[in-house]
């Protein structure tokens, strides 16, 4: 149970709307252009030693202005625990990004953005594996990225708060710290597709859970990850996929560590 | 015969000349703008506008192309908005009387054929592309290769985009994104009259 619990935070951690030009498993300060409609399906699977997650997201992004970017999205989990299988409708996440500050150069962007999340517990059913923990998180993050004609390079931010689960399990809190670099082999134009080769480096520390004022020992702890990904797009497509390869872990007592997590997604900017 | 067909002939090439001939070329500085995908939303609000046949753009150089009917104006307000409103920063604007492919040699495909080298002694002739963001420097596009130029003391140059320019000077390297950086002894204005 409480392992189901945990990795439900995670998967849903990933889900992330609007960010067609930016890192592929972390945040970046992209907003929509203003009254633009951005919409992308994604897949993402996450695979430990006995659990395995795949989830099919559908989400839409609108700019408000320039600078303001609201999205939703919506996934479709299939969970397998242990043997045991259940899929459905997973988390509703509501996501808003707002550009704090930006510098415009000839062939290069500056930005920082601030960016919050809600992840709703919308998930039905109470079949086991459960889709859902039970509860409402919430996740705040700061993002830098410089967009270049050449190379790229973001870092962010993250805190999500995690809400006290069906089971009265206080989760622990997540702290994620993220960086990447990206890179073309060529000027980009814009009648031509064009290829950026990127990674990332995830670091992610979960709080341990409590349960009746009591730390559960099987929790929490420390991941990192390198992240491998490519992006290619052609003027409003783009399709990204990367993978997330855990280098290092220091997980409280006994508990599974990440074998990859893998994300696939298109993108369509209208 | 042969004289009607010929007479059709021109007219037909007269006709077909004139439709080019309504057309005009607006050429907008931008900065900001890093990937195809992300300046589509400057292609999505410009293609709304009635009149606005094309639009491309050269990332390197950061020129907006678009063509549009010979009467078809915008002023620089209008223009700051529509920049602003896609993220980017609009720095200036000049326009070309014709839409031909011809002309359309500074948004071409920018690759770099200059084979200068570092402590090279130059004379080059190009187009005034706008100050760098310090201040210190300023761009010029010669055969669509932009060049960053620093100016001797004193002497940055007061010009609208797409002035033609001469500088003299030497090779002192490459910018960060990859520019030929010059150091100019002197810079002169060959010409002021095609703005």
């Amino acid at each position: 149970m409480y392992k189901r619990t945990l990795l439900a935070a995670v998967i849903m951690l990933n889900t992330l709307p609007a960010q067609a030009h930016g890192p592929i498993f972390s945040i970046g300060p992209e907003t929509i252009y203003k009254d633009g409609v951005e919409t992308h399906l994604e897949y993402h699977r996450a695979n430990k030693k006995d659990e395995t997650e795949n989830e099919l997201t559908l989400g839409l992004g609108y700019g408000i202005t320039q600078d303001w970017t609201i999205s939703a999205a919506l996934p479709y989990a299939s969970i397998n625990e242990d043997g045991a299988n259940n899929d459905g409708i997973g988390s509703l996440a509501l996501e808003t990004t707002y550009r704090l500050w930006k510098h415009n150069a000839l062939g290069k962007q500056d930005s920082v953005s601030a960016i919050a999340r809600a992840i709703l517990d919308t998930a039905k059913g109470s079949d086991t594996p459960a889709l859902t923990p039970g509860a409402n998180d919430f996740m705040f993050g700061l993002a830098y990225g410089r967009e270049s004609l050449i190379w790229q390079r973001w870092a962010s931010v993250r805190y999500r708060f995690n809400g006290k689960s069906d089971a009265g399990i206080e989760r622990g809190d997540q702290i994620s710290v993220d960086a990447a670099i990206g890179w073309r082999a060529e000027i980009p134009q814009y009648y031509k597709s064009d290829t950026l080769w990127m990674v990332e480096f995830n670091t992610e520390t979960t709080q341990r859970s409590v349960q009746n004022n009591i730390p559960l020992t099987n929790t929490g702890g420390t991941e990192f990850f390198v992240s491998p990904g490519v992006i290619w797009s052609y003027r409003n497509a783009t399709v990204k996929g990367g993978i997330q390869l855990p280098v290092y872990h220091n997980l409280n007592g006994v508990q599974s560590q990440s074998d990859y997590r893998l994300k696939l997604a298109l993108e369509l900017i209208l | 015969m042969k004289k009607v067909t010929l007479i059709s002939t021109l007219m037909m090439l007269a006709g077909f000349n004139s439709a080019h001939a309504g057309e005009i070329k607006h050429i907008m500085q931008v900065h900001g703008a890093v990937c195809a995908s992300c300046a589509y939303g400057l292609e999505k609000k410009f293609k709304k506008i009635d009149g606005v046949k094309t639009f491309d753009i050269n990332l390197k150089e950061g020129l907006v192309s678009i063509c549009t009917d010979e009467n078809l104006s915008f002023d620089d307000e209008q223009l700051t908005q529509l920049f602003i409103e896609s993220g980017y920063s609009y720095k200036g604007k000049k326009i070309e009387p014709s839409c031909d492919s011809a002309s359309s040699g500074a948004v071409a495909n920018a690759v770099n054929k200059m084979g200068l080298n570092k402590g090279e002694k130059v004379t080059l002739t190009g187009l005034f592309n706008g100050i760098c963001d310090d201040g210190k420097d300023f761009y010029l596009v010669v055969k669509s290769e932009v060049i960053e130029i620093i100016p001797p003391q004193g002497a940055m140059p007061n010009l609208a985009i797409g002035t033609p320019l001469t500088i003299k000077g030497i090779v002192v390297g490459q910018s960060e994104e990859g520019e030929v950086v010059i150091e100019a002894s002197a810079i002169d204005e060959p010409s002021h009259d095609n703005e």
